[in-house]
Formats: structure tokens, sequence, C-alpha cells
């Protein structure tokens, strides 16, 4: 199919924090105005808007994405809200770049904005409606239930155990030390991991990325639009976003079919053969550490049952050969949900153009991705970047 | 462009600056209750429980019985065929030991942990599994492919719902 | 293709019930807390205009909608407005009667490109006017909280 080239020319985040003061607009404004800033364009140059923010339970503001609007550039703009729970911070830029490789719009802004805090007693209530009312709600289910029993069964399928998966909190909260955006960096141990508080079995406090507040923004453009503006472009060469069935209780835990059916969606957008190979450097989603394992399996980035040894290895870490979460992931710079997602993809864009500061891997990569995950533990969202 | 702490935005605040005013904040309580149809699938499933009985569904094209039961089949996108009961044992597909409420507050000292469990119904295809609780067992002994048997509250204190099964319980021998 | 299925008794018909107990604390963002402060503590109404685009937004705020531009500072306006249109309520929000019917306004600010939604008072339906002059009627100073509500409403001037 013949579409347009699209290419990210500018970032934008926030600070991602546990309670801001700004609200949920504000927030996607500051994204906003650094994205267009950092390209050195305004509003004006702007065709199209594409928002993503997860659920309106969090903000307790209903049709969160007319409430964003003003502060993400929406203002008589073709405005479009895009939602798949947690995986919705790649699948905004895949609707950005939607628009842009149609052909409609020659650029496009992209924001993400999450404001949890305003949720009480805690953000994590919010998601007891996500499960069936009537079959599964009545049993009181916390959203980490669903976290505990998958990586339970990953655990046991793979023979894999807590302490190994404790490393990539670990990892995580140690990039999280150069990233000028995180919220919970730290240098801690696999032991500091274990010994704390066990919220839900296989789970520890420190296997979980935090509650968070902020926000992140792109600037999309087509090829010739992109001359004008930078050139420096990283190119969306492959998107891929796949949805598994709502019954999440009757899959297969132990590996996310629908995240593979997502990346070899966006590799083969992209002619890539061999991810293992290809992709020289990823931002797999990481809201639990676990979770980093089983979706570089689902993307095809290690075997089934073997990401865990790339880990111990070294070969994640971010002076490694395939560094994984370099940003420090939603485990160290946070989980505002949407924004957890295109702060994945900045990172990777950061990485590409050799502008990430103190968390630039070395070797210069050329083709890196970034993921998210979400919904009823059934949506995987890809895209892939090369410069 | 590289990112610079001084130049992001978010101003972060401690919850105490509500609280002493130091802040403005406004709370407020959406008062929303609904009432979801359960329909025939969820409804004849609901009927059925309160019977202790269990009920699936089957689609006669990929063969699958499913429970929770449901009118069409997700995967070959077709209406379900026929209703099918099957058991009421199962075994343990995963589990957690959760010490955390709904709403993330912890539960109280003493009190035994929320056991999660997906259990595998015996009778429905392989790995057809629901969410459920664990009970009268130890935490320490849950193994994953465990047989456990539904506990049931008695019939008069049975309402059409899936806590009609108050947990499943191992299966001895 | 139907589904093979249908409830045909409605006795057969059967849901179940639930809510979501959550509740919220909103803080008011950097634009609406200069504008609550000062109403609470001064009784000033205060705008903000954008220096791209000339537009003044009341209440203040931190951002451009148009421009997607900072907007530093604030400037007080009178309060005053003129009526843009009006409704009279009788239901409350459950649909119940309300003992007095409530007036409701759109308000055009005065020195500023905005509306503001609030209540009429001191005024009989049958007096108001689309284009009648508003003042704002406010709680004592003791009684404001930095709230909407620190605004009674606003009366015929």
């Amino acid at each position: 199919m013949a579409y347009q080239k699209v290419a990210i020319v500018g970032a934008g985040i926030t600070k991602f924090v546990r309670r801001a003061q700004e609200t949920g607009k504000e927030l996607a404004f500051q994204a906003s105005k650094m994205a267009l800033d950092s390209c050195g364009m305004t509003i004006d140059d702007i065709e199209s808007v594409s928002l993503g923010t997860a659920p309106d339970a969090f903000d307790g503001v209903h049709m969160k994405g007319e409430y964003l609007s003003d502060g993400s550039g929406g203002w008589r703009k073709p405005y479009m809200r895009q939602f798949v729970g947690g995986g919705t911070g790649v699948f905004a830029p895949i609707h950005g770049w939607l628009h842009v490789a149609s052909g409609m719009f020659d650029t496009c802004l992209v924001v993400c904005s999450e404001k949890m805090s305003s949720c009480y007693p805690h953000p994590q209530g919010a998601f007891k409606t996500i499960f069936d009312h009537t079959t599964e709600q009545a049993l009181d289910p916390t959203l980490i239930w669903i976290f505990a029993l998958e990586m339970n069964r990953f655990m046991s399928t793979y023979g894999i155990t807590k302490e190994e998966i404790a490393q990539v909190s670990v990892k995580n909260k140690k990039n999280a030390m150069d990233h000028p955006a995180a919220q919970l960096p730290m240098e801690i141990t696999v032991d500091d991991v274990m010994n704390s508080e066990t919220l839900a079995w296989p789970v520890n406090r420190l296997d979980i990325s935090p509650a968070s507040d902020g926000a992140a923004a792109i600037v999309l453009a087509s090829e010739h639009a992109s001359k004008r503006i930078t050139d420096k472009p990283v190119w969306i060469d492959g998107v891929g976003w796949n949805l598994d069935t709502a019954y999440w209780a009757t899959r297969d835990l132990s590996y996310p079919r629908y995240v593979e059916k997502a990346a070899r969606m966006a590799y083969d957008m992209a002619g890539v053969v061999e991810p293992k190979r290809e992709i020289e450097i990823a931002e797999p989603y990481d809201p639990f550490d676990y979770k980093e394992l089983h979706h570089m399996e689902g993307l095809q980035l290690a075997d089934r049952g073997k990401a865990v040894e790339m880990l111990l290895d070294g070969v994640t870490q971010r002076d490694g050969d395939r560094p994984m979460c370099p940003s420090g992931g939603a485990l160290g710079v946070g989980n505002p949900i949407a924004a957890t997602g295109l702060m994945k993809v900045i990172e990777i864009f950061l990485q590409l153009r050799g502008e990430a500061g103190k968390r630039q891997v070395p070797g210069s990569p050329r083709c890196g991705l970034a993921q998210a995950w979400g919904d009823l533990m059934q949506v995987g969202t890809v895209v892939v970047l090369r410069r | 462009m590289e990112l610079d702490k001084k130049e992001l935005g978010a101003t972060h605040y401690k919850e105490s600056a509500l609280k002493e005013g130091k802040l403005l904040s406004l709370a407020k309580q959406p008062k929303l209750q609904y009432a979801w149809d359960n329909g025939p699938a969820i409804g004849r499933y609901l009927e059925e429980l309160k019977e202790g009985r269990i009920i699936a569904r089957k689609c006669n094209k990929c063969r699958r019985i499913m429970i929770p039961p449901r009118m069409f089949c997700e995967l070959c996108w077709r209406p379900t065929d026929e209703w099918v009961y099957v058991k009421d044992t199962g075994k343990v597909n995963t589990f957690s030991i959760c010490y955390v409420n709904w709403d993330a507050s912890r539960i109280k000292k003493g009190d035994k942990p929320h056991l999660p469990a997906v259990i595998e119904i015996d009778g429905a295809s392989e790995g057809m599994g629901i969410l459920h609780v664990l009970g009268e067992v130890e935490p320490e002994k849950i193994k994953i492919g465990m047989k456990v048997k539904a506990a049931w509250k008695k019939p008069e204190e049975r309402e059409g719902a899936i806590t009609d099964i108050l947990y499943f319980k191992p299966v001895r021998g | 293709m139907g589904l093979t299925e249908r409830i045909n008794k409605t006795d057969k018909l059967s849901y179940y019930e639930g809510q979501i107990p959550i509740e919220y604390v909103y803080t008011y963002g950097l634009g609406l807390e200069k504008f609550f402060r000062a109403i609470k503590d001064q009784g000033k109404f205060l705008a903000s205009t954008c220096k791209e685009c000339g537009v003044t937004y009341l209440p203040a705020r931190s951002f451009c909608e148009r421009c997607l531009v900072k907007i530093e500072g604030t400037t007080a306006v009178p309060g005053t407005g003129t009526v843009y249109s009006y409704t009279t309520v009788h239901l409350n929000m459950d649909e119940s009667p309300k003992k007095e019917p409530a007036l409701v306004a759109l308000i055009d600010m005065d020195g500023t490109d905005c509306r503001f939604l609030h209540y009429l008072t001191g005024v009989k339906a049958d007096k108001v006017k689309v284009g009648m002059k508003v003042k704002p009627a406010l709680k004592a100073k003791k009684d404001r909280k930095g709230h909407i509500e620190d605004i009674v409403g606003f009366q015929p001037s």
C-alpha cells in the first residue's frame, strides 16, 4: 500500500510525579508546548491532533477527551481521542501515524496526559470496574490479582524465580536515575525488592510501577513537511496493534499472543525479518517487572521463557547488546498510564537521534521499538522507529 | 534536543498541602449506580448457580465448551449452539496470595489473605478458566495444577450470583 | 442470523446491581488556583490575557488554548456582565421538584471574552431579560472557601 512516510520531529514531556498541582489539561499543555518548541513550530503549523488518555474514572472527568482538548492544542482542529487502557500511549501515536500516512494531514500533534492522583482512596480502585460486572466484580478483585495470576503462571511455566524477575526492577529503577522526568529513580538490590511488602504474592511493592501524574507529546510530520522542520527525523517505519479475547481467564497467561501479533504486523510493515538482530534497542511496557520479560518474548526479541537469560547475562542493561527500557521504564520513570507509552516512544526517538544524554546507549542504534499493553490484559501496541 | 529537568513541567505537591489549605481543592463523590442486564447467557449461568450447577455453552464449529457461557463464539464469530452442564470441580491454573483490598487498602492484621485463582473447570474445554477464590487451604499448600471443588452456599442462601460458590477447595486424595 | 436463544418471558429478565465506589479530590491547577484565591481573599475576579491573540479569559488560565502558549499574569475585572441566555430550572438532579425554581444564566463578563455559568439571584423569572446587566453577589468573606459557591449568584445592577 502507498503510505506517506511519517517522521517524529519533536517531543515534549513533563516530570512524572505522584501528585501534580496542574490540572490534566495544564499537564497536556506543558508537554505539547515543549514538543512544539523542540522543533520550532507553533500550534498553527499543526493540522491534526491525536490525544491518548486512559480511563475517565482516574480523573473523575467524564469524556476526558473533550476535557483535555484545549491543553492538547485541539481547539478548532480535527481532533481524536484514542483509548485502549494501558496500551493507549503507543496507540495514540499509531493513530497520529494514520492521520499523516493516509495523506490526510502533513502534521499531527500526538499528546498523552494522565492525572491519577484525583482518584481516592487510590487510583487502583478505579480498576475494579474493568472486571466483568456480574461474574468477576462480585469477588472483590483488585487490579493486582490479574498481574499476580499472570506472573505466577509465567514463573511456573518456565521455572523462573521471583529473585530473577526482581532484577528487571533493579535495572529499570537504576536507569531512571538518569531520566530528568523520573518519579522513582532508585539504586536498589534484589533483596530490597524481595523484602518489600508483599501485596499479592508473587507481587511485592517494588515489583510494581507507581501511580503518577504526567504528560508527554510528540510532533509527527510527512516526509516533505519534515524537511522544513528538522534534519534529524526519526521515521515510524512500522505500526501494529492487536486485541485478544476479553475472557482473560481462558487465555494462555504465560505468553502474550496479542503482543506477538501486534509486533509481527509492525515488523512486516517495517521490513524487519529478524527482530532479535534488527531491533537494537527497545522499550517494552513494564508496569510490573515480569512484564518486561513477558513482552520481550511476545515481541520476538527473546525465545519463550528465555528473556530472563538475557536479563541475567546483562544483555538488556543500558550498556548491553540489547538495551531494554534504557529510560527507566514505567518502574523507574513512573506510570501515568497513557503518558508512559508515549514516554517510551520519546526515549527511542532520543536514543536514535543520539540525544539521550546520560542515558545514551552505545553503538549509535538505527532501529528501535516501543510497546505498550493494556485493557483487560488483552491489547498490544507497537511502533518500530528508524533514523 | 536533550531533556533538562529545569525545563520540565508538573509541580509536585504533598497530600498534606490540601488539608492545610496551601492548595485549593475540591472533593466530590459521583453517586452512580448501575443495574447491568445479564442477558440470556449470564442470566442462565446465574440461575443454574442458584441450583448448585455450573452450565457452559458449546460452539459446534470449533467444538469449544465455553465458561462463562456466551451466546456467540468470539473465535468463530457465530452464535453458539448448545447448553452443556459442566462439573463443579477443576484444577488451579494460577493463583495469588493477596494482602491488598480492591481500593489498595491493606487487609487487617491477622486476617486471612485473599486467595484469587483461575480455575479450569472440568468438562469445559482445555484451558477454559474462570476467576474465583480458594478456601479451606493453607496459602503455602496451594499448587498450580491442584484439583479443587466448589464449596457452595446453602441452597436457601443462594441468590443467583457467582458468589453462590463461596470458594473452591482442594479435593482430598 | 440472530442469536439462537431469546428471553421471551419478562420475568426471566435479570440484572446485577453495582456501583463504582470511588471519590475524587481535584486540585484547581495553576490558573484556577489564582482565580479562586482572589475570590476568597479579596473578592476580586481575576482574568488573564494572551499576549499573542489578545483574548482575555475568565476565570484566569495558565495557557491560551488558541495559540497554545503560556499566559503569565492576571488582571482584575469588575465581575459585572450581561445576561447572554438563561433558563428556569424546576427539577433537582434526581428529577424531584425544586421548592423554588432556580434561574441559571450564561453571563458575558465585562472586560473579557468569556462567559460565566451561574445562578441569578434577587430577581423573578418574569423580570429576567437577555441583555440585562448583572453584578456578582459574594458570600461574606469569613464564609468563602475558594469555591464556585463563594459567588451566591448574579443580581440585576
